[in-house]
């Protein structure tokens, strides 16, 4: 059959995405033999709903705004009622709405700060990886500094330097001490990827360092960088979880760690479990899942069960 | 043929010595090898120069070198009589659109993640010659030239969906989307079968009659660089043993070294008239206590206990265009 050339054009610029589909495919066929990957994805699928749906109750009713709703029929800690499905903190705000919200802060908070912490470690583990020598002694010589400092501890003093931290200025910070694992971790791949023969022949057709790493080798490692992204996911979380429960997070959000600062701070450790229980458990809840995800991946990546899993 | 009258490429006692990394701790040093010693040749323009020798012997070396894939360590190289040895940026990128390289392994050298449009147009952009319309064109032709037909077919595949012939091919679509002059084939037809070596044998040999283009062609076999060279380097430990016209160095080998290669061939001795040259040692010879030996000394049968241990040889004339490093020869 005849094909036209503007038809072939249009294919040939079409053609990343089908393969990456078709790996994603691929990948989705041995994710889902693991038992413990479905686990994880069922429950991050229901923390994705609670995220979502905590737009909806302040618009039910404006006292269930997280924040500002106070109910003003009460004015102390209750238990669970039809009216509170888990019942009022200490003003009378209502413990589900928040809860929902902290979902969506864990996610913002989990996903851009690991976002930052990859892209920020791949590129200097590709960089320092190709260019070996002393950019590649300095950049490692950086990584192994950042890696040895307590992040929790520093972000503590840096609060008590600067007063109280945004939100946002916490996932800045959080990223900014959690890129050197990454770093190391896409350096070594980058190393064996620069020996291969697919880049000495873009070496020899004169392709320059940079279109090097992030023509060839980027796409290659890639994979890497999002299983351990899913790591990453995961330790901002309870960074900024146990920030807020030191009493250092953001007073303008409404996290789990900052439920649990509430409670605390409030006296109710002891007497209001029904508020004490519900952040506590989504917190280990949701990083036991984004790392179970985090295993499950780990296995689509190892090549060797790739293939066993193709030749059945 | 006008010899010597402008060779596409000419090297000049070049060198090349790897020498072990220090790494902390391992105290005893590994000796630094001698990957080239000294190799000069030419190249004439249009010809297929096939560079013969066993493994290790420095042949991907010699290639590497010519591409500027890595550095000499000392001697020269000229492309059309200019001094590439230490050119570098603008000069270097202008260097690479005239010299490419096929490699030894189809599986490693197509990057998998990669169209084959991808990688075969990629030379194109890094050096901006045309527009994307043209460059689909180009690419088509070329492919087209490798024998994929219809080409269009092949473009958005990946090469993990191709044979290792297919891919190979590929690789030499790369090659010479350019229009290089010069291309260095490291001995591209070692991981396939014979109908697909026949092929590849096939396309350098045309692309040489109908677009002058140049080949290192680079082989273990001499009866490969026999079937397609017109000229012939013999190799041995990064030394260039013998060299001269393939006809030549088949019929009259005259580097002991090149006969043992002939003797090795199964289907050589099948002419009753031909004897087997017999010039490897059984056992291996200790090295001569002198600096200066023949580097074949320690598994030449004919080799003279006083003159080739205690002198290196240099390149002999035995005609005007057929040379060996032997005492013994002419
Ligand atoms: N990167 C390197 N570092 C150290 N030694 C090397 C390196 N590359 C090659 N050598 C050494 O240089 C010598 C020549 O190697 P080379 O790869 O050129 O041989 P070859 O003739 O291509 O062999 P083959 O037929 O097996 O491909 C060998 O002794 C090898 O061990
Ligand atoms: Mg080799």
């Amino acid at each position: 059959m005849p094909v036209t050339s503007a038809e072939n054009t249009f294919s040939a610029y079409r053609s990343s995405r089908f393969h990456f589909l078709e790996r994603l495919k691929s990948g989705w066929l041995v994710y889902r033999e693991n038992l413990l990957g479905r686990i994880g994805l069922v429950l991050l699928a229901c923390f994705a709903c609670m995220a979502a749906g905590s737009f909806i109750p302040p618009l039910i009713d404006p006292i269930y705004h997280p924040m500002s709703g106070v109910d003003p029929l009460i004015s102390y800690s209750t238990g669970p009622s039809l009216r509170h499905w888990l019942g009022t903190d200490f003003i009378g705000r209502d413990i589900f709405s928040q809860l929902l919200t902290g979902a969506r802060i864990a996610f913002i908070v989990g996903v851009s700060s690991a976002f930052m912490s990859i892209v920020v470690g791949t590129i200097v583990g590709m960089v320092a990886g190709y260019a070996g020598g002393t950019t590649d002694t300095i950049l490692m010589r950086a990584a192994d500094v950042v890696m040895v400092m307590p992040t929790l501890l520093v972000i503590l003093i840096l609060a008590a330097l600067f007063g109280q931290l945004s939100i946002w200025i916490i996932v800045l910070l959080i990223a900014l001490f959690r890129w050197p694992a990454v770093a190391r971790v896409i350096r070594s791949q980058t190393l064996s990827l620069k020996r291969r023969p697919f880049v000495d022949a873009a070496r020899v057709t004169g392709a320059s360092c940079f279109r090097i790493i992030f023509r060839h080798i980027m796409p290659n490692v890639l994979p890497l960088a999002l299983l351990y992204m899913t790591f990453r996911v995961t330790s901002a979380i309870l960074i900024e979880a146990a920030l807020a429960f030191l009493g250092f997070g953001d007073p303008g959000t409404v996290s789990w760690g900052m439920m649990l600062q509430w409670v605390w701070k409030t006296g109710h450790m002891f007497q209001a479990p029904y508020w004490l229980l519900p952040p506590g458990i989504c917190i280990s809840l949701i990083t036991l899942s984004f790392y179970m995800v985090g295993r499950a991946m780990d296995e689509v990546l190892d090549p060797r069960l790739r293939k066993e899993k193709a030749l059945e | 043929m006008n010899r010597s009258a402008h060779p596409v490429v000419r090297i000049d006692r070049l060198s090349k010595i790897y020498r072990p990394k220090r790494t902390l701790g391992s105290s005893h040093s590994s000796h630094p090898v001698i990957a080239l010693n000294q190799v000069s040749l030419d190249i004439e323009r249009g010809e297929i120069f096939g560079l013969v020798g066993g493994s290790g012997s420095g042949k991907t070396t010699l290639g590497r070198l010519l591409v500027k894939l890595e550095k000499s360590d000392g001697g020269k190289i000229y492309l059309s009589e200019n001094d590439t040895t230490r050119i570098r940026g603008q000069a270097l990128k202008a260097f690479r659109a005239k010299v490419q390289m096929i490699f030894q392994d189809p599986y490693q050298s197509l990057n998998p993640q990669l169209t084959i449009f991808d990688t075969v147009s990629e030379p194109l952009i890094i050096h901006k010659t045309s527009s994307r319309s043209t460059r689909i064109k180009k690419v088509r032709k070329v492919l087209t030239t490798v024998g994929f037909s219809p080409a269009e077919d092949y473009f958005s595949r990946y090469p993990h969906e191709l044979s290792g012939g297919q891919r190979q091919r590929v690789a030499i679509a790369r090659a010479i989307v350019l229009n290089p002059e010069f291309i260095v084939a490291d001995e591209p037809t070692s991981m396939l079968d014979a109908t697909n070596s026949f092929q590849i044998f096939n396309i350098l040999s045309d692309l040489r009659k109908k677009q002058r283009v140049t080949f290192l062609f680079i082989t273990h076999s001499l009866a490969a660089a026999n079937f397609l060279c017109d000229r012939i380097g013999v190799i041995y430990h990064g030394n260039l043993v013998e060299k001269g016209p393939a006809r030549q160095i088949i019929r009259h080998p005259a580097h002991p070294y090149t006969k043992a290669l002939l003797d090795a061939l199964p289907s050589y001795c099948q002419d009753p008239a031909c004897t087997f040259h017999n010039t490897l040692l059984e056992s291996p010879r200790d090295l001569p206590g002198s600096s200066h030996y023949c580097p074949f000394f320690t598994l030449c049968r004919e080799a003279d206990p006083y003159q080739c241990a205690s002198e290196t040889p240099n390149m002999i004339h035995l005609s005007a265009t057929h040379s060996a490093a032997c005492f013994k020869a002419g």
